[in-house]
């Protein structure tokens, strides 16, 4: 034998037949995930050496058939008649066998060197049926070897039956399966008339094609251009229809199951009926009238809290992670934060992966749960639940799980439209999707709703919002239907598996894969977004301003120290704003971290500021209500150690509090002001701003100026960043606590109208770059995710422009 | 055709079987594909099929064999059944069926 021989082998079987747990059995962490090419069928690969050959294994997607009626079905015979692999491992649920076979059949018309793992035999035989493999080999043309994939036995036998087949393929002969006289005959009037006109595809065997033409398949039909062949086929067909009153796409099928309870009869033994005992016994409460639905909210409640409950924890320790690695090496760089490199990898390059990888701990956790509901068997009973509502919607049952998630977040809600079948379905959920508002939409109506509206009203308007978003994705999921996405609403047929306990090893591996997939595919392109973003906001650099920062700066400056000499010379003390500044560490610093000097002024201003410093914090965690003792103590406490200050030094202590509240604050202030000022200044220039004054003529009939647009432009990279955006051009000091600032400053400018206009066209217009990289991925196009875009932000014009104006001609203001 | 015929005596469609029954196809009426798809799941002419469940409004339950099948009411109604000598639990409330004639299927399967 050839030393470093290689192989290729291909796992084929039913869904849930256990031929993942196999495949993960032989592979082990040897494995590559990845998509066929243009379809959304995931295409996994794995390396298994074993007694000198490295086998490479391809898992095929699960399928019932091999006809080409689904992505998956042209997926697995495609790889089979165009790769050839050495040898086909057709994975069989011993329990039962006589349908997963029909699959087995048909590798066997193909003709190609097969192996039966016999899977799940211990479950099987307990259940009374007894296997003579000997026996069933001969019938099926291929080595049968039983296998239990989650205990992992069998696995030797099985990869030594695949090197005995791929050395010797003609120790089993394929079995030439008859479909009775009068089609037999058909058939081969066919082959040989394929092979006379010379029309037979290449690569095809003759009977097989004469098989499939006869069947009605579209893709062999579409191959063989002879009209000869065709009009062969069509006879054979209406004489066939004539005999047996069925036409031969029914009588063959029939054919199958016949050829395989005849080898059943043969090579099983039943001696027992079998029964789903325990899983039709958890289906009457799981199924029923009374307990399914509510079952189903329940389950899909602990997923939502799964996924963003859980999962926002780590979400913020990523997120605060990058923030300070953020400040490190702006505040590390030698050429200060005005540097464009620093800028590009702070704000763009870490702001991007920042925005990739925080999404990971939800998505994880989602996948995890997903893995779960579907290793269990419970997605299919889901779909039965809801199938009813959702149909009448014009989607799939199994549209309900990514809507939900949507509410969390709309990237993992894409993702998970992968557990639906057709790709009709698929698309319109993936469409409607974002429609559900996600968290990150939530920070804009939160600053929004109080800002406009009296508390009264705000819990009815945030519903309202989130109500709007449903109706909306409901309205977009019949137009879809209607239109681009016509068609009859898939009929629904699916199996019911057994249900049985998830494996660690199975939902891990499931779970990794695809946030693999997601960092690789979706990650790379949000980050190149955010890129981008960044630049738009950063530039064209402002270099000649309107105002004079600098000069007015050194103009605060020289006057706060003007007042700082002033008050020397009254108190006079030794006073060095400077070394004051410098020596106040951190916020946060707790007294006596701070080493007393000789200087007692500075020491005045440092147990002044610490004092209040425990204060405040105490003061704003109780929101000035609860904790009233606690409050009490605290403000005792400060009172007792200013005025142990006061005594101690009076006239230090006077000077202390003007230098703090009368120099320094306002001095701050104006610092702060003007950054800001400069910073709103630089945005009006950059692509940006300039972006948001162009569309001003568009957007005006919804109320909205240009740092609406400017802000909204945000939105694009992250629903949240409208408010930091808003925070930006409305020139508010971040560091005076954000929220209420900029409400005030939005009040002044805005009607409530303007305000809830806002918020309908954030929540309804274009998704976020994340959104949009995954929906490009997952429908396999960029045409998908700009008709998504595009729609989104139509709709979102449309409805914000009508919500608009009736509000105008009633009032209420714009 | 043949199999109007056959509609206007038996008439039963999969759909409207009470869950608890067992019943055998006689025809599918669907396209190409679908039939295909059900075959390749044992769902085809001259299979023993027993209704498992059935919800008011959406898709219901079948066996077949060791098979649990979920198919929607749209596809339930295209398959045409036979409850004659094989129903073994001729619930009384199956008053639907009770006045017609065993149908036997002509020259189907083996």
């Amino acid at each position: 034998m050839n030393k470093d021989r290689r192989i290729t082998i291909a796992l084929a079987g039913n869904p849930n037949c256990g031929k993942t747990t196999l495949f993960n059995n032989l592979t082990g962490a040897r494995q590559h995930v990845g998509n066929y090419p243009g379809v959304t069928v995931e295409k996994k690969e794995g390396l298994c050496p074993f007694d000198g050959v490295q086998i490479a294994v391809v898992d095929l997607p699960g399928t019932y058939n091999l006809s080409s009626h689904s992505a998956e079905e042209v997926v697995a015979r495609e790889f089979i008649l165009r790769d050839k692999p050495d040898v086909v491992v057709h994975v069989v649920d011993a329990s039962n066998i006589e349908r997963h076979l029909y699959l087995g059949v048909q590798f066997m018309e193909l003709g190609v060197p097969l192996v039966y793992a016999l899977n799940m035999s211990d479950v099987a035989q307990a259940r009374g049926l007894k296997f003579d493999l000997a026996k069933l080999s001969v019938f099926l043309g291929g080595p049968v070897v039983p296998t239990v994939g989650n205990r992992g036995e069998g696995t030797t036998a099985l990869l030594q039956a695949v090197l005995d087949v791929s050395r010797e393929p003609d120790r089993f002969p394929p079995p030439r399966l008859s479909y009775g006289r009068e089609i037999d005959a058909a058939l081969t009037r066919i082959a040989a008339l394929l092979e006379t006109t010379a029309s037979l595809p290449a690569g095809l065997k003759s009977r097989w094609t004469a098989l499939k033409l006869l069947e009605g398949d579209t893709w062999v039909a579409e191959q063989v251009r002879c009209l000869e062949v065709r009009d062969a086929v069509r006879q054979a067909a209406t004489q066939l229809q004539g005999l047996f009153g069925e036409p031969p796409g029914t009588l063959i099928p029939g054919r199958r199951y016949g050829f395989i309870s005849g080898a059943c009869q043969e090579s099983v033994q039943s001696t027992v009926e079998l029964q789903h005992c325990w899983s039709d016994r958890i289906d009457t409460v799981v199924l029923s009238p009374l307990l399914g639905l509510p079952l189903f909210l329940a389950l899909m409640y602990v997923v939502f809290q799964l996924t963003f409950a859980i999962g926002n924890a780590p979400v913020q320790w990523l997120e605060n992670a990058f923030g300070w690695l953020a400040a490190g090496i702006a505040g590390a760089w030698p050429g200060g934060t005005d540097s464009p490199l620093c800028s590009l990898i702070v704000d763009g390059i870490i702001g991007g992966v920042g925005g990739v990888l925080a999404f990971v701990p939800n998505i994880m956790l989602l996948f995890l749960a997903i893995a779960v509901l579907e290793d269990s068997g419970y997605m299919a009973r889901a779909a039965f639940i809801m199938d009813g509502i959702m149909h009448r919607i014009g989607l799939h049952g199994k549209s309900f799980i990514p809507m939900v998630i949507g509410f969390g977040c709309s990237v993992p809600a894409i993702l998970a439209t992968r557990t639906l079948d057709t790709r009709r379905d698929r698309l319109t959920t993936m469409m409607v999707a974002p429609l559900m508002s996600c968290g990150a939409r939530l920070p804009i109506y939160s600053l929004f709703i109080p800002a406009f509206f009296p508390p009264r009203w705000q819990g009815p308007v945030l519903w309202l919002i989130y109500l709007t978003g449903i109706v909306l994705a409901v309205v977009a999921a019949r137009v879809l239907r209607s239109t681009i996405l016509r068609g009859r609403t898939t009929p629904l047929v699916m199996e019911l598996p057994p249900y049985h306990v998830p494996t660690l090893k199975g939902c891990g591996l499931h779970t990794w894969e695809r946030t693999w997939l997601y960092l690789r595919k979706a990650g790379t392109m949000i980050l190149g977004f955010s890129v981008v973003l960044w630049a738009m906001t950063a530039y064209p650099k402002k270099t000649v301003f309107e105002r004079d920062y600098d000069a007015e700066a050194g103009a605060a400056r020289t006057q706060r120290d003007a007042r700082v000499l002033d008050l020397a010379a009254r108190t006079g003390l030794q006073i060095n704003p400077d070394a004051i500044e410098a020596r106040w560490p951190a916020a946060g610093a707790r007294a006596g971290t701070v080493a007393a000097t000789g200087d007692a002024f500075a020491d005045a201003c440092t147990a002044i500021e610490t004092a209040r410093r425990h204060f405040t914090p105490v003061a704003e965690s109780t929101d000035g209500r609860e904790l009233a003792t606690q409050v009490v103590y605290f403000v005792q406490h400060r009172d007792a150690e200013l005025r142990h200050l006061r005594e101690h030094n009076p006239q230090v202590h006077d000077a202390a509090l003007e230098y703090i509240d009368r120099i320094r604050e306002p001095y701050r202030r104006e610092c702060r002001e003007l950054a800001a000022a400069r910073q709103a200044e630089l945005l009006a220039y950059s692509v940006s701003g300039r972006i948001g004054r162009a569309l001003e003529p568009v957007l005006a009939p919804l109320g909205f100026d240009w740092r609406i647009n400017a802000a909204l432009l945000g939105a694009l990279a992250g629903k949240e960043l409208v408010v930091a955006q808003l925070g930006i051009v409305f020139a508010v000091e971040q560091e005076a606590g954000g929220g209420d600032g900029l409400r005030c400053r939005l009040q002044e400018a805005y009607s409530p109208l303007t305000g809830l206009c806002v918020m309908l066209f954030c929540l309804i217009s274009a998704p976020c770059v994340a959104t949009l990289a995954t929906t490009k991925q997952e429908a396999g196009g960029w045409r998908w995710a700009l008709l998504q875009t595009g729609g989104l932000t139509a709709m979102a014009y449309v409805v914000t422009l009508i919500v608009f104006q009736t509000g105008r001609l009633l009032g209420l203001g714009g | 055709m043949n199999s109007d015929v056959e509609q206007s005596v038996a008439g039963l469609s999969l759909s409207e079987v009470e869950p608890g029954r067992r019943v055998r196809v006689e025809a599918i009426r669907a396209g190409r594909a679908l039939n295909a798809r059900l075959a390749a799941m044992g769902l085809l002419a001259g299979v023993e099929v027993k209704v498992i469940r059935r919800s008011l409004t959406g898709p219901l339950v079948l066996a077949i064999r060791d098979t649990r099948l979920m198919l929607g009411r749209g596809v339930a109604r295209r398959i045409q059944v036979d409850a004659g000598p094989l129903a073994d639990s001729a619930s009384a409330g199956s008053g639907r069926n009770s006045g017609t004639p065993p149908t036997v299927p002509s020259g189907k399967t083996p």
